[in-house]
């Protein structure tokens, strides 16, 4: 008969307290569980014996070695770069111009280039219009700024606004300076499917601060909180 | 001067900022006063005492490389354990990557080099060892370290409630496997 999750997590706590007297008191309210209660405060005590700690005296010296890097993930990245180019090269002569068919067929020779010289060679004939076109800069932004402008889920049980503030930052991949004055009281987050600078904001105008782009990927954060609606602005211009 | 047990988040700070500044004294005394929570983690993760011996070096060679890099936004002992919680599970996997399996009785009688006096219960051993490193984690930082479930959270990179949930299955699991144990 399994045995009621309250009673269940009762036992836990009285095992891990290990306290006679409630003890005493759990074994007179439940006496049909108080062999499990007995093996509980055993396995737990076990458990605490073993993790005795070292002796000061025994610790080593410490010494710089450099770390020990695990190379399997770079065996794979090779392997991995290898299979794409093999790929490639194989698309590549599939969708080449076909051979007269007086011609035998070319030996297929495939190198494994070096991982980073992989790169996709354009077909020899004209292409659409549209994967030619220049690419403009200007009107393209590069792709890492899509990960500053993602959006994203943060939920924060507590945690200082500091530290808030810096996991909002992280996970929306730009760095934030916290200008001195802010304090740094507990707090919650709940935000669902905004960006970090909307996040920030947000968190601002609850604990008076105001984010400010500072350059690329980069948020300073300032203890003061900016009032101003949009219509106020429009009034000044008036 | 070897200091034991948690040290105070401004000591650990001040010994941080002398650290990067320059003296390399500040950094033994750090060693000093984490090397045992930190053999304890790994041991914990690791199981044999010997490679836990060496986990603990290597992660101690991280720290001191990325020392300048920690942004004190946490207390140091969270981002130490948090480093040694990511290390050791890692060193678990690759170690049954290689298929190197452990006999434990072998290990019960072979102490590290630092281990002074450790008489390992082969019940909780063997339970330990069918854990997941992850399950071995949070069972040593929460019985071993005696850190609260946020603590634990924090060095997980868990949220509060995830380390809680964690915390229960890891123990009914280790329970059930150390029930299971002939007792001697």
């Amino acid at each position: 008969m399994p045995i009621p999750p309250d009673i269940d997590e009762l036992m836990w706590a009285i095992a891990e307290n290990d306290t006679p007297d409630a003890v005493y008191e759990f074994e007179h309210r439940f006496p049909k569980y108080q062999q499990e209660l007995m093996r509980r405060i055993k396995t737990v005590q076990a458990l605490r014996a073993q993790g005795r700690t070292v002796p000061a005296r025994d610790i080593p010296a410490f010494q710089a070695r450099p770390v020990t890097v695990d190379s399997k993930p770079v065996q794979w990245l090779g392997y991995a770069a290898i299979s794409i180019a093999v790929i490639s090269t194989a698309v590549l002569a599939a969708t080449r111009n076909k051979p007269t068919p007086t011609q035998g067929p070319a030996p297929i020779s495939v190198k494994a280039p070096e991982p980073t010289k992989v790169r996709l060679v354009p077909r020899n004939s004209p292409a659409p219009a549209v994967a030619t076109a220049p690419i403009d800069p200007a009107k393209n932004p590069p792709i890492q700024q899509a990960d500053t402008l993602k959006k994203f889920d943060a939920v924060i049980e507590v945690a200082k606004l500091h530290d808030a503030i810096q996991m909002i930052a992280m996970s929306g991949k730009v760095t934030v300076t916290i200008a001195p004055g802010l304090e740094n009281p507990e707090v919650q987050v709940n935000f669902t499917h905004m960006t970090a600078m909307e996040m920030l904001v947000a968190l601002g105008k609850d604990y008076a601060f105001t984010p400010v782009i500072n350059g690329e990927n980069d948020i300073l954060i300032l203890p003061v909180k900016d009032d101003s609606e949009p219509n106020e602005g429009k009034e000044e211009l008036n | 001067m070897v200091y034991e047990g948690t040290g105070s988040f401004d000591e650990d700070t001040i010994l941080v900022e002398r650290f990067v500044a320059g003296d390399s004294s500040a950094f033994e005394t750090l060693y000093a006063r984490y090397y045992t929570r930190v053999y304890n983690l790994a041991r914990g993760v690791l199981i044999d005492p010997e490679e836990a011996a060496d986990a603990t070096q290597e992660i101690f060679a991280l720290v001191y490389r990325n020392l300048p890099k920690f942004h004190r936004q946490s207390k140091f002992s969270t981002w130490l354990f948090r480093i040694s919680v990511n290390r050791a599970i890692q060193e678990s996997r690759k170690r049954r990557f290689r298929n190197k399996t452990l006999e434990l009785d072998q290990a019960a009688e072979q102490p590290a080099p630092s281990q002074g006096g450790d008489e390992p219960d082969p019940r909780v051993q063997l339970a330990m060892e069918k854990l997941a490193p992850q399950d071995r984690a949070i069972i040593t930082l929460f019985y071993w370290q005696e850190l609260s479930l946020q603590e634990i959270a924090d060095s997980m990179d868990i949220n509060l409630n995830a380390a809680k949930t964690r915390l229960y299955r890891a123990r009914e699991r280790f329970r059930q496997y150390f029930e299971q144990e002939p007792e001697i």
